[in-house]
């Protein structure tokens, strides 16, 4: 195990970091569309009646 | 001891309270020359930086309310407003007064004062006012208002401090004993008579001094809510009517006339007294200007040429030579440092021979080279010894995907910034007057032309914007038109098919404006002939606000408010969506299971494979250009998002090509457009179609207006393609036929004759 680690401990990284920004981008996609704000890019929070 | 101390900005549409708003509170609420930018209320907190000494410790609160021209609840911002004032009842009201139209705005401003609050009038624009050489006794003003006056210019800032250093003073003396309450102004004898009478019969003399003048006005104006509001038994209605009735017939006018008639005469004895015009029958250089920019002949081609003019320098020259630096450069192998050594590199390229054995020129060698951001990142994962998929997620899908769409940003800076300008200078304002010309010869408002404006920006705005037009039916059409002006998310579909396809042609980027345009107004007139939509004209009244010059600095703000919503949802729904593409596009199932595979055998490619035939009439059958176009649905961008996935964006050709090559290899220069025609006039994405769904208020009406979208974009995707065949090749198929078919049904329903209430009348005749 540790082994395969170490062997491929760039592509485990690499893919953390992708995942958290994935993660991140995620929850500002549902933080925005719960708090009204659409992914329009305008900018238009009280759009909503 | 902290407190909260909470100013509401009142005023005409137009007069600044939005600009104010922003410089009070730091905010880039949106702001345009034209009335109608704010239709509901915005609250932010006073800059620390402008809190006058005494309100150190406290929280001030800025509410921006919707443009109004009275408080009489006609319209949903009137409503908004006077709901707001009579009811969370700020401690102060900032009543903004455009200077440059001082006896308009007076008219409202005498209404607010019969709310009882402690107000301050801001006189706007002095600035405007004293350049045309008009001069204001702000002191007779006040004397006359009873409450203080500020002159300031919200644009350049001069005399905001002072604004809100008296605000806040005056909310402070409200409930002293009454005396810093601005006067409510006195009707004539009559009315104050009638006024007197209607307390005693609807028993109001029970209330605050403030409310029953109100509410005795109210009801002598016939207003419903005001009746409503107060719970008049049928005997005391009656016993008001008829004190009203025997008014109207004293003075032989109706009730809510006389009310206008006296503030309106009442403003004119303030106005003779503190305002001193310069020259008055002398034309303004505003007057000046718009005897030519909206003259009957000329108004149309200028706004043309103007329009040819933004697209061309934002998308075609100035656009295209940043952008191809941000794709070639940052989002491609790379550039040189101020492009010393690029013609150097050029020329050594294009001399160089293979065959001849020496060695291919470096960039390097000929000056500072920075490289692309494809490569530092491709360079990173391998010397990090990353696994293949991680290389291509990262390269070929978030870089590729995410990059194509940034790569446009420079393009839509520029459109920004001179959409920002027309917006400020009032030149937009214009343009609505001009297309209500036009506009009604096809069945539509003026009216309809606001919320078009709006959805330059961005659709779903545009969408909301449409509330402000009272006729259900009108709005319906409206809501169902908008999203056809190409709104910024589809400018880099604009740019690429510009640019990729068709060389940077310049009549590409304009043409997309003028085919919106188009179709608002051939739907119109299709629209407005069926029974669901038919009926009279609103017409249209819109104040055109005198030019000025926007500051450099608004005008960098609104670029950048735009610009940065666009990069935001870049590394949002763009980079999600981007993932998925890569990730459907690269996977499938082979004879081995699950796993990576060729492109074309990707479930992507299946998918978009099972359903590219619909699109085959339209000269873009390929799978690569049918699921583009669908998860356009999720976010517009994503149309470049998904090419730049799919045809290998990030990977830099050695001969140092054009990345967008193998893109313009796939399509030929009909289906290029055609493409793009669908894609503009299509559904827009999904937030602009849960605006749509919103401003229905039924899925009914929802389904029919993405229908009517789809269907539209269609038919002219289709005639645009076959024809074009026809012209170009004389080739006929079946498509032909059926295009023609449509064309048919589409001109009949374009002219065919209207039944009216007095028979039968030509399109041309109802116009």
């Amino acid at each position: 195990m540790f082994d395969w680690l170490m062997e491929n401990s760039g592509t485990v990284f690499v893919s953390a970091i992708v995942a958290g920004i994935l993660a991140v981008a995620i929850h500002r996609v549902y933080r925005d569309a719960t708090r009204g704000k659409n992914s329009c890019g305008g900018n238009c929070s009280c759009c909503r009646r | 001891m902290s407190r909260t101390v909470t100013i509401a900005l009142a005023g005409n549409p137009n007069s600044g309270k939005t600009t104010l708003f922003n410089a009070l509170t730091g905010l880039n609420q949106h702001v345009g020359n034209w009335p109608g930018v704010t239709v509901e209320k915005k609250e932010g907190r006073l800059k620390p930086n402008l809190k006058p000494g005494e309100a150190a410790g406290d929280d001030v609160v800025i509410v921006d309310l919707p443009g109004v021209y009275s408080l009489s609840p006609h319209s949903p911002e009137e409503v908004v407003a006077d709901r707001y004032l009579a009811d969370e009842r700020p401690d102060v009201i900032i009543n903004i007064v455009d200077a440059t139209n001082l006896e308009r705005n007076l008219y409202l401003t005498g209404q607010l004062a019969e709310l009882g609050l402690p107000m301050i009038i801001a006189v706007n624009m002095m600035d405007v006012a004293r350049a045309r050489g008009d001069k204001l006794e702000t002191e007779k003003l006040a004397l006359e208002l009873g409450c203080t006056v500020a002159e300031m210019s919200a644009i350049t800032g001069e005399g905001v401090q002072n604004a809100v250093s008296r605000a806040h003073s005056a909310a402070q003396d409200k409930n002293a004993d009454g005396k810093k309450l601005p006067a409510p102004p006195r009707f004539g004898l009559d009315i104050e008579q009638s006024l007197t009478r209607i307390c005693d019969a609807a028993g109001l003399n029970d209330l605050p001094k403030h409310k029953r003048r109100r509410a005795a006005v109210r009801l002598f104006e016939r207003n419903a809510a005001a009746t409503r509001e107060l719970r008049l038994v049928p005997d005391k209605q009656a016993k008001i009517e008829e004190i009203i009735k025997n008014c109207e017939t004293a003075m032989d006018d109706d009730s809510e006339s006389l009310i206008t008639a006296s503030r309106y005469a009442r403003i004119e004895e303030i106005v003779g007294k503190c305002w001193v015009p310069a020259g008055r029958g002398r034309l303004s250089v505003s007057d000046r200007i718009d005897r030519v920019v909206t003259n009957r002949w000329l108004a149309l081609p200028i706004f043309a040429l103007v329009i040819f003019f933004v697209y061309y320098v934002s998308i075609t020259s100035l656009g295209a030579l940043a952008t191809d630096w941000a794709n070639d450069g940052v989002f491609g192998e790379g550039w040189h440092l101020a492009g010393i050594g690029t013609s150097q590199y050029e020329l050594a390229v294009e001399n160089f021979n293979p065959e001849s054995g020496g060695e291919k020129p470096e960039p390097a060698d000929y000056g500072i080279w920075v490289p692309g951001i494809p490569v530092l990142l491709g360079d990173m994962l391998k010397a990090l010894n990353c696994a293949e998929w991680l290389q291509g997620l990262v390269i070929d899908g978030i870089t590729a995907g995410v990059g194509a769409v940034l790569g446009f940003v420079p393009q839509m800076l520029i459109l920004f910034l001179f959409l920002a300008f027309m917006e400020s200078c009032g030149y937009m304002a214009r343009v609505a007057f001009i297309m209500d010309r036009l506009f009604r010869r096809f069945g539509l408002s003026g009216k309809s032309f606001i919320p078009l404006l709006v959805g330059t920006g961005c659709g779903v705005p545009g969408v909301m914007a449409s509330r402000t037009i009272e006729s259900e039916r009108e709005r319906r059409i409206t809501v169902m038109t908008t999203t056809f002006i190409p709104c910024s998310a589809k400018l880099p579909i604009l740019a690429l098919i510009a640019g990729a396809l068709f060389d940077g042609a310049w009549w590409v980027a304009p043409s997309a404006y003028f085919v919106g345009v188009a179709s608002i107004v051939c739907s119109g007139v299709i629209l407005k002939k069926t029974r669901l939509f038919a009926g009279d004209i609103t017409p249209f009244v819109m104040e055109l606000p005198a030019y000025h010059w926007p500051t450099a600095g608004a005008l960098l703000r609104s670029m950048w408010e735009r610009g940065w919503s666009f990069i935001k949802k870049a590394g949002t729904i763009i980079l999600l969506a981007t993932v998925f593409v890569w990730f459907t596009s690269h996977f499938g199932w082979s004879e081995d299971g699950f796993g990576m595979v060729e492109m074309t055998e990707s479930i992507l490619a299946v998918a978009g494979s099972s359903i590219s035939w619909i699109f085959a009439p339209l000269g873009w059958g390929s799978w690569q250009a049918t699921v583009a176009a669908i998860t356009g649905l999720i976010a517009k961008e994503n149309v470049v998002g998904t090419f730049g996935v799919l045809f290998g964006f990030a990977e830099v050709t050695e001969d140092g090509q054009e990345v967008w090559s193998a893109l313009g290899a796939h399509f030929t220069a009909l289906g290029a457009y055609s493409f793009l025609m669908f894609n503009m006039l299509c559904a827009p994405c999904f937030a602009a179609m849960g605006a749509i769904k919103r401003e229905m208020n039924s899925v009914g009406w929802f389904w029919t207006a993405i229908g009517y979208q789809c269907g539209f974009a269609y038919v002219a995707s289709l005639c645009f393609y076959q024809f074009g065949l026809v012209f170009s090749s004389g080739r006929l198929v079946p498509g032909t036929v059926i295009a023609a078919a449509a064309l048919g049904l589409f001109l009949w329903l374009l002219f065919r004759p209207v039944k009216t209430a007095g028979g039968l009348a030509s399109s041309a005749q109802s116009a």
